[in-house]
């Protein structure tokens, strides 16, 4: 039985009929899928039919935290928030951090089912266990900030915590996020799937504690993660500091951080202007996660005109490339209001940004020349073009209507050649890692559940040299379909599905994550878990999204990378001559599909695997 | 022969830039660079770059040469040849 850790109970709610009520969590659900990202990909496989509108009444919403957080395992306040995407059509899995994810478990609550579409903008109150359904109508059009806000101050009570949309989520970009606090449950279009149901916000405010099954053996496994991370030569002594920005030296070094919608790569490399020393200088201030003692959040501040005195939570190192190299902007205040403005608008930072460097190109090219972008220059640099184009993304106004649904549905629109500039994989914007310099990297780009996620299987052997589970040659091919199945599955398994912050990973317990896992959640839940069941979980995660997918229509013909990088080596820098031509992805592919014992033509899952996952169930739905 | 030496962060600022040009005899090794790079830092080399008991390279630096680690290479024995390129990146981490 669940001893500890979960709460054991999951909140439904119907928007549509304005009624909520509880489930219980089973052992066996605990077992199977942790939580979590687990949670939220099983419960979208198991209810939302094949062919639902991601817009439409039948996709659901869910918010997961893992069974770690809320406890006072270090790191682990994260949650998975599920959705079918209205970008990429596949499963739409962000992971938050922040003080929401604990909270909803101390409000009694391991998950969040949003069901149905209220009939005119609401915004749903969990305090412990009292749910209520209240007008939004106030709140509809406000940006996040002030609607957090102005829900804290309607309540009475400065202590609830709050996910919500701003105006992009409202309009239904498919580029919209939700917003809690600061942070983002990015990506994807999940913002737009809440506007389309209306729900402006979720609030919760809870008073429960978690409880410990063993709390002699939790102890012992919470002093031995803590022991990891304070023996990182990274965690406390430069991340803790510098934060994700030190990246930027890193991937500039290297030659592999992406520049000017992937012309530039190698060539615009401003690590001066926005690497670790110009981020510490706009640095006034930290702001952890809960239960988080290494605080790599940073605040920065702007303090040149115009955008002078504007604070932003980050920009994070991907938003130092969407808003910053990509669009060939190089003013660390420029994207430090970008950052706080796709934060407002409830945007996400990173397909924004590699949109407007998408239409930056064509624009350059003359391929924007047939539409009306008023009086805006949009070339490469223009820091001010990028702001107003954020700003007519969310709202939809003039080009931003063309552009508020990312670069995909941009290109088909455009039509011509456009679609060769359009930097995606099934839909979802590239990453900051240019990845002909790394391939398994880039395999994962094209083959993770949710499109070009560099979250979802993370390559640390190859962007920071960690040699764990064996070291590699970043420009090789050999290995690199089982690796990245590692990546994948290790990742889901640690991280998504505890829940655990996923820089831990490779920064504290690289070489033993699930073993570490294992013993958080035994101790914590009082459900066994051996280092290789929690690595399975993870591989039963992946499997189970990809026969998502697999049931949406998508296969191997998806799973490719945009035509520059199959076609154009990098010119310059660190990671010079190289790329990956279809040959390479196809061998690659091959050598992934098989590792994970999929049918090698089509990239499905084979009866044979699912069945070792407990998943015959699937190999029926799917026919295989 | 001619090797370029590069690093980031707090090491760059220990080298007094992100990239240095080396004259090193031919036969020098990668280890050969890091020294000649230890120099030109100064005493904060140790422990920055390279082990206080041995002046060898300390082991959580990530050490590449021409883009690859040195751990498919043969390591800090490696030969360097006239044009190579070593990049010395402390620990990192996020992103």
């Amino acid at each position: 039985m669940l001893q500890g850790g979960y709460t054991g109970k999951i909140l439904r709610v119907d928007l549509s009929r304005k009624e909520a009520h509880t489930e219980e969590l089973s052992p066996e659900f605990a077992k199977g899928y942790i939580g979590g990202a687990g949670f939220g990909i099983k419960t979208l496989y198991d209810e939302v039919p094949a062919g639902a509108d991601p817009l439409g009444p039948d996709n659901k919403l869910i918010f997961a935290s893992g069974p770690l957080s809320g406890s006072d395992t270090p790191c682990a306040s994260r949650m998975a928030v599920t959705s079918k995407s209205p970008l990429t059509g596949a499963v739409g899995m962000a992971t938050t951090g922040g003080f929401f994810p604990a909270e909803l478990k101390f409000a009694g609550y391991d998950a969040l089912i949003v069901e149905g579409t209220a009939a005119s903008p609401m915004y749903v109150t969990i305090n412990d266990g009292d749910v209520q359904f209240r007008d939004a109508a106030g709140l509809w059009g406000t940006h996040t900030s002030d609607c957090q806000q102005m829900i804290k101050d309607s309540l009475k009570d400065q202590g609830y915590r709050i996910a919500c949309i701003g105006p992009a989520g409202e309009n239904l970009s498919r580029l919209a996020c939700i917003i809690n606090e600061r942070r983002a449950a990015g990506r994807k279009g999940l913002g737009a799937v809440m506007g389309s149901k209306n729900l402006k916000a979720i609030a919760v405010r809870g008073h429960g504690e978690i409880a410990v099954a063993d709390p002699d053996a939790y102890k012992t496994a919470r002093s031995s993660f803590r022991e990891h991370m304070r023996e990182s030569p990274v965690l406390y002594s430069a991340f803790a500091k510098i934060g994700t920005p030190m990246v930027v030296d890193v991937l500039g070094a290297m030659g592999m951080l992406a520049a000017k919608n992937w012309q530039a790569t190698g060539e615009f490399v401003p690590v001066d202007e926005l690497g670790t020393e110009a981020g510490k200088a706009v640095t006034v201030g930290r702001n952890p996660c809960q239960g988080c003692p290494v605080a790599c959040s940073q605040l920065k501040l702007a303090r040149n005109a115009p955008y002078t005195g504007i604070m932003a939570e980050g920009p994070e190192f991907e938003s130092l490339y969407s808003l910053g190299t990509q669009c060939g902007v190089d003013n660390m205040d420029a994207i430090i209001a970008a950052d706080r403005l796709c934060d407002e608008l409830g945007l996400d930072t990173m397909s924004a940004g590699v949109t407007i460097g998408f239409a930056m190109e064509l624009s350059e090219r003359g391929a924007l020349s047939a539409i009306d972008s008023g009086d805006l220059d949009i070339s490469f640099g223009n820091d001010r073009a990028m702001m107003a184009l954020l700003e007519k993304m969310a709202y939809r106004d003039g080009i931003g209507d063309l552009l508020a649904d990312g670069v995909k549905e941009a290109a088909e629109r455009i039509g011509g050649d456009a679609a060769y500039y359009a930097m995606h994989v099934k839909g979802l914007e590239l990453p900051a890692y240019d990845v002909r310099g790394a391939k398994a990297h880039g395999l994962n780009y094209a083959t993770s559940y949710t499109g070009a996620d560099h979250n979802r299987g993370y390559a640390f052997q190859e962007i920071f040299g960690i040699p764990i589970p064996k070291e590699v040659d970043r420009f090789a091919l050999e290995g690199k379909g089982e690796l990245c199945k590692w990546n994948q599955d290790m990742r889901t398994a640690t991280c998504d599905c505890p829940t655990m912050c996923a820089f831990l990973l490779d920064m504290a317990v690289p070489a033993v994550a699930a073993e570490n896992a294992a013993a958080l959640l035994t101790s914590l839940t009082g459900v066994s878990f051996t280092a290789e069941e929690v690595f399975q979980v993870g591989e039963r995660v992946n499997n189970l999204a990809r026969a998502f997918n697999a049931r949406e229509g998508f296969s191997r013909k998806d799973d490719t990378l945009p035509d520059r990088l199959m076609n154009e080596p990098l010119l310059v820098g660190g990671s010079k001559g190289h790329h990956i031509p279809q040959e390479d992805l196809d061998l690659m592919l091959d050598d992934y599909y098989t590792a994970r014992g999929w049918d090698v033509a089509t990239g499905t899952p084979t009866r044979a695997k699912l069945e070792e996952l407990g998943l015959a169930s699937v190999a029926d739905d799917l026919g295989v | 022969m001619r090797i370029t030496a590069r690093t980031v962060m707090h090491l760059a600022s220990l080298l007094g830039s992100r990239e240095v040009e080396l004259e090193l005899p031919a036969g020098s090794r990668v280890l050969d660079v890091l020294v000649r790079m230890a120099d030109l830092m100064g005493d904060q080399a140790v422990p920055a770059l390279l082990r206080p008991e041995d002046r060898r390279p300390q082991g959580h630096l990530r050490i590449m040469l021409n883009g690859r680690d040195i751990g498919v290479l043969e390591g800090v024995e490696t030969v360097v040849q006239d044009g190579d390129e070593v990049l010395v990146v402390p620990p990192a981490g996020g992103g």
